[in-house]
């Protein structure tokens, strides 16, 4: 599955190369983080701090359903014309996600831009209070895919998919612990972003995600992973910088 | 246009990906040669000798390497149910079947299910005349490594079953913990596990020793009525219950509105503790029931009923123990304001301090602070059991009968307790 995914990936590169777009230079109004934009030479990072809420499945977390919402801090290295390197920290203080990617992107017409990447993210977690002497952390591989388009007005409107592959999952409750290095496909994840100019020409984000994950991180104390997958709807505000 | 239509398309797209997850029981009754007129039950001396430790010669990638075939049995007036079950160790994956004797031949008729998705599907298994089953059918069976062969075939959802399934009986089941306890959580299972019946229902009490469990968990609350019932949550809620109507709490209406208007996921209706108690007595030969209490105030009413089931147990010739759960700070306090508490049999979440002041029977922790063994030692020196909860993770439960003491594992998937229990060496 893993290597199906990643050949899907080099051959959608492939195909996207080939088709010769107009390419458009970047304006500096459009400080975006979803958009597939390239950050052509005047521009060297960009970042946003925001936040997610995430709903989980009634049938399964109950009563103890997580409603805290994720700090959420986003940033873009500029490395190339059409290439960038994409970091993101998550947190909610007892539990946290970071990572790390690399992103190419594309011009196709005056207002459609695609992109590709894959990031390699780490989580981690611990809760040592209240009968819990627990922690837990794991690795997971996110080959993304986004298509965008610009309006003639200032909204820009990126669709993302996302894939989740789980690389390794470690567990520790008091002296026991143990580990997986079994690598699965976890799930995917959809995305609808919104990216228009918020105030003071600042820019504002809003997306709105539907992820389809047999684990996430963040249920990590909640349940164990099943081969079932479970619905996650998750907003995410970002405010950029 | 064309924005809202982009809009709209990709929000439709984002959202179609939650489904709709079912794992109904197939429909395994129209196996020929086990409804044969001439196939008959067995008796006590061939159920017991075929229970044991089997190896899996084929089925081992689907199911794991080994199994432990373990009966179990329900009382319907003067009628008896039998049941034959393998726990396996791969996927928290079972199979539940009924078994009869054709001539020197032995059939299992059944279904399998993993725990950890929805696969299921019809399993027909036969041990042969020279494959064990003139042994197993005679008057004194000696089985030894090799002697019983378990063959047939397993299928996906209603098909016919077109998979091979071969087994051989490799030892006796493990008894080593005995009196070990294996606890089924809400009567034997959670409702989103996708189990034939709703949890703290009396279908699921009825059923959860096909599980392995030789004890149950279950919740206790009070209706508007002051009725003593069975149920999870604080709220009526579809993650328990089905579309009635009626919401907000269920401390709110009498037991004849939940009766009349209230059915669990499965269909059954919201049963009383007496009616619970009631099916674990006289329908099951299960050994403990940890009664959870979900509500705050006096405990008189449940602590009445708990006596009155004690004695009934005792009359009926049962073994049964039967606990009051102090979940918490509250509960502690209406237990100890009970007359005679320290002669009420308890199980006490707390500290062991609180464990002693109440003279709780059990200590029960969380399994999130390990196996403690060293606590658990303590415990075990003051004449009580220690029991942990609620552990659902393959990995620690081995881990946790392996390298710990507690004398029970409560858990959501009682099969995969059974499993990893009876194995153990």
């Amino acid at each position: 599955m893993y290597l199906r995914n990643t050949l899907s990936l080099i051959l959608l590169l492939f195909m996207v190369q080939k088709a010769s777009g107009q390419d458009t230079s970047f304006h500096p109004k459009h400080a975006v983080m979803f958009f597939p934009y390239p950050m052509y030479k005047k521009e060297r990072w960009r970042s946003s701090i925001g936040f997610q809420l995430l709903t989980t499945p009634e049938d399964i977390t109950e009563e103890t359903r997580i409603r805290l919402p994720v700090l959420d801090w986003h940033g873009i290295k500029r490395i190339s014309d059409h290439v960038t390197v994409d970091g993101r920290l998550l947190s909610q203080v007892l539990q946290n996600h970071l990572s790390v990617g690399l992103h190419w992107m594309k011009p196709i017409t005056k207002n459609l831009y695609l992109s590709a990447g894959n990031d390699i993210g780490y989580w981690f977690g611990f809760l040592k209070f209240a009968g819990f002497n627990s922690e837990a952390s794991g690795w997971i591989n996110y080959p993304n895919f986004s298509v965008g388009y610009k309006t003639n007005r200032e909204l820009l409107i990126t669709f993302k998919a996302q894939c989740s592959i789980n690389l390794f999952y470690k567990s520790a409750n008091g002296t026991e612990s143990f580990s997986s290095s079994n690598t699965f496909y976890n799930g995917e994840t959809f995305t609808l972003a919104l990216e228009q100019p918020f105030y003071n020409k600042k820019h504002l984000t809003l997306a709105f995600s539907g992820i389809s994950n047999k684990f996430l991180w963040q249920t990590w104390a909640l349940f164990y992973k099943t081969d079932r997958k479970l619905f996650y709807p998750q907003i995410t505000v970002g405010f950029i910088l | 246009m064309k924005k809202l239509l982009i809009i709209l398309i990709s929000s439709s797209f984002l959202f179609s990906c939650k489904k709709d997850y079912q794992a109904p029981v197939p429909d395994f009754a129209s196996w020929a040669p086990f409804n044969d007129p001439s196939a008959a039950s067995l008796n006590i001396v061939s159920r017991s000798a075929l229970e044991g430790v089997y190896t899996l010669d084929k089925g081992a990638d689907m199911f794991g390497g080994l199994a432990a075939v373990k009966w179990s049995y329900t009382h319907n007036g003067n009628d008896t149910t039998f049941h034959v079950s393998g726990f396996f160790g791969k996927d928290i994956s079972y199979f539940i079947c009924q078994g009869k004797r054709l001539n020197d031949s032995i059939l299992f008729n059944g279904y399998w299910r993993k725990m950890v998705s929805t696969e299921t599907g019809i399993v027909r298994l036969t041990i042969g005349a020279n494959e064990g089953g003139s042994l197993i059918l005679s008057r004194n069976p000696v089985v030894t490594r090799g002697s019983i062969v378990i063959k047939g075939m397993f299928g996906n959802g209603n098909e016919l079953p077109g998979n091979e399934l071969s087994m051989v009986y490799e030892r006796k089941l493990n008894n080593s913990l005995s009196p070990f306890l294996i606890m089924a959580h809400r009567s034997g299972g959670r409702t989103s596990d996708l189990l034939p019946a709703s949890e703290n229902s009396v279908e699921m009490i009825l059923k959860t020793p096909e599980f392995g469990s030789t004890g149950i968990e279950i919740d206790v609350r009070y209706t508007s009525d002051g009725v003593p019932i069975l149920y999870h949550d604080n709220t009526l809620n579809l993650r328990v219950v089905r579309k009635s109507g009626l919401t907000g709490e269920i401390k709110n209406y009498s037991f004849s509105q939940l009766s009349t208007f209230i059915r669990l996921i499965n269909g059954e209706k919201i049963p009383t503790l007496r009616q619970a108690l009631d099916a674990v007595v006289y329908r099951t030969d299960l050994r403990f029931v940890w009664l959870d209490t979900k509500f705050d105030g006096p405990i008189d009413e449940v602590r009445a009923i708990q006596k009155e089931y004690l004695q009934k147990a005792a009359a009926a010739g049962r073994s049964l123990n039967i606990v009051i759960g102090i979940p918490g700070e509250d509960q502690f306090n209406s237990f100890i304001a009970l007359p005679n508490y320290q002669n009420t049999p308890s199980l006490c979440e707390l500290s062991i301090e609180q464990v002693e002041q109440c003279n709780a029977l059990v200590w029960a922790p969380r399994f999130t602070e390990g196996p403690q063994n060293e606590k658990v030692a303590l415990i075990h020196g003051q004449g009580r059991l220690a029991f942990v909860w609620t552990l659902d993770v393959p990995e620690y439960i081995t881990n946790f009968i392996q390298n710990g003491h507690f004398d029970a594992i409560l858990s959501n998937y009682p099969t995969c307790v059974a499993f990893n229990y009876y194995v153990h060496q």
